[in-house]
């Protein structure tokens, strides 16, 4: 099990979620899922409609991590946000483009970055880290 | 409605086994199980707990293999998994195929190891509990540990230090307890000098893994006189949901008890895990929990923190503690006058946990 392995179907598959913030907000209750789903988490309902997020948020705090995972060791140490998105949802998701934790209350954006390299046959995975692009209001 | 007894425990010592594999460890808690429980009644079903022997260990199939081995093949047997709540769920299945009547006895046996690979292959393994799309993110559940203090932090007004005597209090318990991995004391400098592990939290903040097994037998109300002290698994209640890390809320549900009369564990992966977890049940006031741990019999094994952290067996291992605490025979810190016994079993960013009542 020690390699990283990418399925090229897997990636596919999830390229709506993992380019993309794709979502699903319930015609019910009105809750948003980021990341769809056929079925609304708060009720149930199946009456849900597919969104698309903005990418736009503001940064609640950060951490600083030093705990590797395989295949990610080029980005250590690691920043990883809890963002509140401009339509509402919380999400926690890796920072990119900074060398210290950013200020609470900053402005951050959804950017394609590389996120991990197969060990064997090199292919690269491509996901969403969120960049600052201003110290917030 | 029937009742549902706990007749026996063992707990192998939690440690880096490296000369045993998942099926020794299984077996070793096993051995335990005969050589405490004198009359070993006939078994009815086998319910295994494990979370990270698919991914680390290449093992399915673990309750046949476990179950055959040990001489029990045609036993009714399955696995388990629900993350590091596993064990919480196996004791549930049991509990609920005995409340039922469709078994008398039932086996529970929480087996998992840690330490055949380097951590970075842990890392991963574990933060595969996280959601489809953090996993595929690189973000690691020690992450989410560190943004729940933060936010703790900031709610209460306390700083990392405030943390610490959880550490201590853990290390120290862990001192007298003989299945418990860190058997060492720490000091306050210790702690702050410790490696970061996700800033703010330190190497002293989360549980240290390592391999472990733990057996449990779960019995019927006619079964329950083969435990010299029967032990009545009182109620089960369970919570689930997606937490709300910024405003601190989680799936707990309240415990009534009263906390002079009652041994309690619960599932401190991180130090902030076990405040939000004692504040939650009600067991302490919010914000000040780790600072009133003189008025709860907490986590004497020394929790996850200092018994240490195996895997999907930890439910099992604070079951058999608390079971082993009520029949006055736990070898570590003990808490006499306990008459009750409350396990939280929670996974290691609680979003479902399992609360289980006992009464002696
Ligand atoms: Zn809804």
């Amino acid at each position: 099990m020690i390699t990283v392995r990418i399925s090229p179907p897997q990636v596919w598959r999830a390229k709506q979620s993992l380019y993309k913030l794709a979502a699903t907000k319930c015609n019910r209750c009105g809750n948003i899922d980021v990341y769809s789903s056929a079925f609304c988490s708060k009720c149930g309902s199946n009456e849900v409609s597919s969104i698309n997020l903005s990418g736009n948020g503001t940064l609640i705090f950060s951490t600083k991590n030093f705990q590797q995972r395989a295949g990610y060791e080029k980005s250590m140490p690691q920043f990883v946000g809890l963002i509140k998105l401009d339509e509402g949802p919380e999400i926690v998701a890796p920072l990119t483009d900074v060398d210290e934790e950013p200020k609470e209350g900053s402005r951050v954006t959804a950017v394609l970055r590389k996120l991990t390299v197969d060990s064997s046959n090199g292919l690269i995975e491509y996901g969403l880290k969120f960049k600052v692009i201003s110290d917030g209001p | 409605m029937s009742k549902v007894y706990v007749t026996g425990a063992s707990m192998v010592p939690v440690n880096r086994h490296y000369d045993m594999s998942l099926l020794d460890l299984a077996n070793s808690s096993l051995m335990g199980i005969r050589k405490t429980v004198e009359d070993l009644p006939e078994i009815d079903a086998v319910v295994v707990s494990n979370a990270y022997g698919q991914k680390l260990e290449s093992q399915s199939m673990l309750s046949y293999k476990i179950s055959r081995r040990a001489g029990l093949s045609g036993k009714v047997s399955m696995t388990v998994e629900q993350g590091d709540a596993s064990g919480g769920a196996s004791i549930f299945t049991a509990y609920s195929l005995v409340k039922s009547g469709v078994a008398k006895n039932v086996l529970v046996i929480g087996v998992d190891k840690f330490s055949d690979f380097p951590s970075k292959f842990v890392n991963d393994a574990v933060s595969s509990t996280l959601d489809e799309i953090s996993y595929q993110e690189g973000v690691t559940t020690s992450s989410y540990g560190a943004l729940m203090m933060k936010s703790y932090m900031r709610k209460y007004n306390v700083s990392e230090d405030y943390f610490y005597d959880w550490a201590i209090r853990m290390h120290s318990n862990a001192v007298e307890n003989p299945y418990a991995y860190l058997r060492f004391p720490v000091d306050r400098e210790v702690i702050a000098k410790s490696q970061e592990v996700s800033t703010p939290m330190r190497l002293f903040d989360i549980a240290p893994r390592a391999d472990g097994a733990s057996a449990l037998l779960v019995s019927s109300e006619d079964y329950s006189k083969i435990s010299e002290v029967p032990v009545e698994i009182d109620s089960i209640d369970f919570s689930s949901g997606e937490p709300s890390i910024s405003s601190l809320e989680f799936p707990i549900k309240r415990a009534n008890v009263n906390p002079d009369r009652t041994v309690i564990e619960i599932s401190d992966t991180f130090s902030v895990s076990a405040a939000i977890e004692l504040e939650a049940m009600g067991l302490a006031e919010r914000g000040k929990s780790i600072k009133s741990l003189d008025q709860l019999n907490v986590n004497y094994s020394g929790g996850l923190k200092a018994r240490g952290y195996p895997g999907g067996a930890t439910g099992v291992y604070q079951a058999a503690e608390v079971y082993i605490q009520l029949i006055g025979e736990f070898p570590g810190r003990k808490a006499k006058e306990a008459e009750e016994g409350l396990v939280l079993n929670t996974d290691d960013v609680l979003r479902t946990s399992f609360l289980f009542h006992f009464k002696r």
